[in-house]
């Protein structure tokens, strides 16, 4: 996977957040391959607002999504924090590259308004939260 | 790190600014000569020292001027106290000296219903008002207890004045005004105290630090802070089973080149960690960076027992670990708890060795050989400041081993 890609996360429905999907821009490329191959998506413009580590094996990405304390803004204006471990399979987009159109995501993460503190529009830690990553 | 909006208002938050206190003793000699000492308290702490810092300041002449705040970033503080998961990755990154580090106790989330007596347990009998939470870091575990909330239900706070005057809130303890308090089982706090490195009155620091460990200070801090809670003694025992072989481990790049400490090998055998008295010196750890696992073989075998099954012994703070289990190196690996927080003191052993337990109960799986102990704080590596990224894993151990 390399390249432009559109994050999605999108918190468990039993989370009763505000919003059903939040959106980012990121871009991705390889990273390493001791002791397994992985894989670093960074959001466009802050790269280190929101990193996703994936160990990319056997056409599955698994890994870290995490924000720092001050969260990553979304295209929907909304404000994450996030600190989860996304597994996926990986299938081919239309122009050749991999991306993951259903993952898993289990771990933390918060909702709030651009200048909000974290949480202020819910916090939710689950198993069932999902997240896709489409080549764009 | 950049500084978004909302930082900036939190950092200059009203709270922030109206509670920079200056704690004036009568007994004050030449306090004007040699400056003030500057201690850097989170919001629940910060009503907790008071009385322990005036006594201070009357029996040795500094005067100590309290800020409210989180401590990270210390500011000019000489001294800061926080909770666990707001000194972390002060300590780690050596902006807080962790060989000074102290406990000084444990603070209970309480519920705060107005009027009392009003109906007990359930958000449902709340209603119609607004639930109140502190914010911050220090809030985080409360407010995922108050997950599935509706935003419109839910106020997050962090001015005192606000969440004193609540009908419905959930604090800790000192925070909590007028109104019936009902204990919450939410994590309690834990106030830590370090000296800041580098910190300008680090004499007179040490002092204050001695002070608040001492019988003096202790007693005045007992009116606010509960006693800690230690893990149960069960583990390290003279029979004790530790992880003996790794099976398979995995570091994302970012975390290879910026992390210190890679070896999986330093989670095997009981624990062992050493922090060699200078920032980010460690021996016997592996820091799993960003989401990182290590996969161990047990050789014994865990079986679900009596209380928790297998401890994890992690170094400095609480960093959140969750833990997978197998009866087979290929797995299939069943999660065993996602995102623990790995804090609990442990006792008998130094006071930056933590751990976090874990019960088979409940996985589907009533025995274990191989367990995947993987970071949970997950934090954006690029965005690390220290070379002990993640979680810091020293030990496995099993506390029910099958006969």
């Amino acid at each position: 996977m390399a390249g432009r890609y559109l994050l999605q996360i999108l918190p468990d429905r039993g989370c009763n957040m505000p919003v059903t999907a939040l959106s980012f821009p990121m871009g991705a490329a390889a990273a390493g391959t001791s002791p397994h191959p992985g894989v670093q998506v960074l959001l466009d413009g802050e790269p280190s607002a929101l990193e996703l580590e994936f160990l990319a094996e056997n056409a599955t990405l698994r890994g870290g999504l995490g924000t720092t304390g001050d969260g990553a803004l979304s295209n929907e204006r909304r404000r994450l924090w996030l600190h989860a471990i996304g597994t996926g399979s990986v299938t081919r987009a239309a122009d050749g590259r991999g991306e993951v159109v259903t993952g898993n995501l289990m771990g933390y993460l918060a909702l709030g308004d651009p200048d909000d503190d974290e949480g202020a529009l819910g916090t939710c830690n689950s198993r069932d939260h999902a997240f896709t990553l489409r080549a764009r | 790190m950049t500084t978004s909006p909302s930082t900036a208002r939190r950092l200059w938050s009203p709270l922030g600014v109206a509670l920079l206190l200056a704690i004036l003793g009568s007994g004050t000699k030449a306090g004007a000569d040699r400056g003030a000492l500057h201690l850097r308290a989170s919001e629940a702490f910060a009503p907790c020292l008071r009385p322990a810092l005036d006594a201070f300041t009357r029996e040795s002449g500094w005067t100590v001027v309290l800020d409210v705040g989180e401590p990270d970033p210390p500011r000019e503080a000489d001294v800061v106290v926080g909770d666990d998961s707001e000194m972390t990755r002060l300590l780690e990154a050596g902006v807080a000296d962790l060989q000074t580090s102290v406990d000084l106790g444990s603070l209970p989330w309480v519920w705060v219903v107005v009027p009392p007596g009003s109906p007990p347990g359930s958000l449902s009998a709340l209603a119609p008002d607004r639930v109140v939470v502190l914010g911050g870091r220090a809030g985080r575990g409360a407010r995922e207890s108050l997950q599935g909330l509706a935003a419109d239900r839910l106020r997050v706070s962090r001015d005192g004045g606000e969440l004193r005057r609540a009908r419905y809130a959930l604090l800790p303890r000192s925070l909590a005004g007028t109104g019936e308090h009902r204990r919450s089982d939410v994590r309690p706090l834990i106030a830590t105290a370090a000296l800041v490195a580098g910190a300008p009155h680090a004499a007179a620091a040490r002092r204050l630090l001695a002070f608040l460990q001492g019988d003096r200070g202790r007693s005045l801090l007992s009116t606010c802070l509960d006693a800690i809670e230690t893990g149960a003694s069960k583990g390290g025992s003279a029979q004790a089973s530790y992880a003996r072989s790794v099976v398979d481990w995995w570091l994302p790049d970012c975390s290879l080149t910026h992390d210190g400490y890679n070896d999986p090998g330093q989670v095997l055998g009981a624990p062992d960690a050493v922090f060699l008295g200078v920032k980010d010196s460690y021996r016997g750890i592996m820091s799993l960076g960003q989401g990182g696992y290590v996969t161990v073989d047990l050789v014994d075998t865990a079986v679900d027992g009596p209380g928790p099954d297998i401890r994890v012994y992690q170094v400095t703070g609480t960093e959140p670990v969750t833990l997978y289990a197998a009866s087979s190196p290929q797995g299939p690996f069943v999660l065993v708890g996602l995102r623990m927080d790995c804090g609990t003191r442990t006792p008998g052993l130094e006071n930056y060795e933590h751990h976090c337990d874990f019960d088979l109960r409940g996985t589907g799986i009533s025995e274990a050989r191989y367990v995947k102990v993987e970071d949970g704080e997950i934090y954006p590596c690029l965005a690390g400041g220290t070379i002990t990224e993640g979680a810091d894993i020293d030990a496995i151990e099993i506390l029910n081993k099958k006969p």
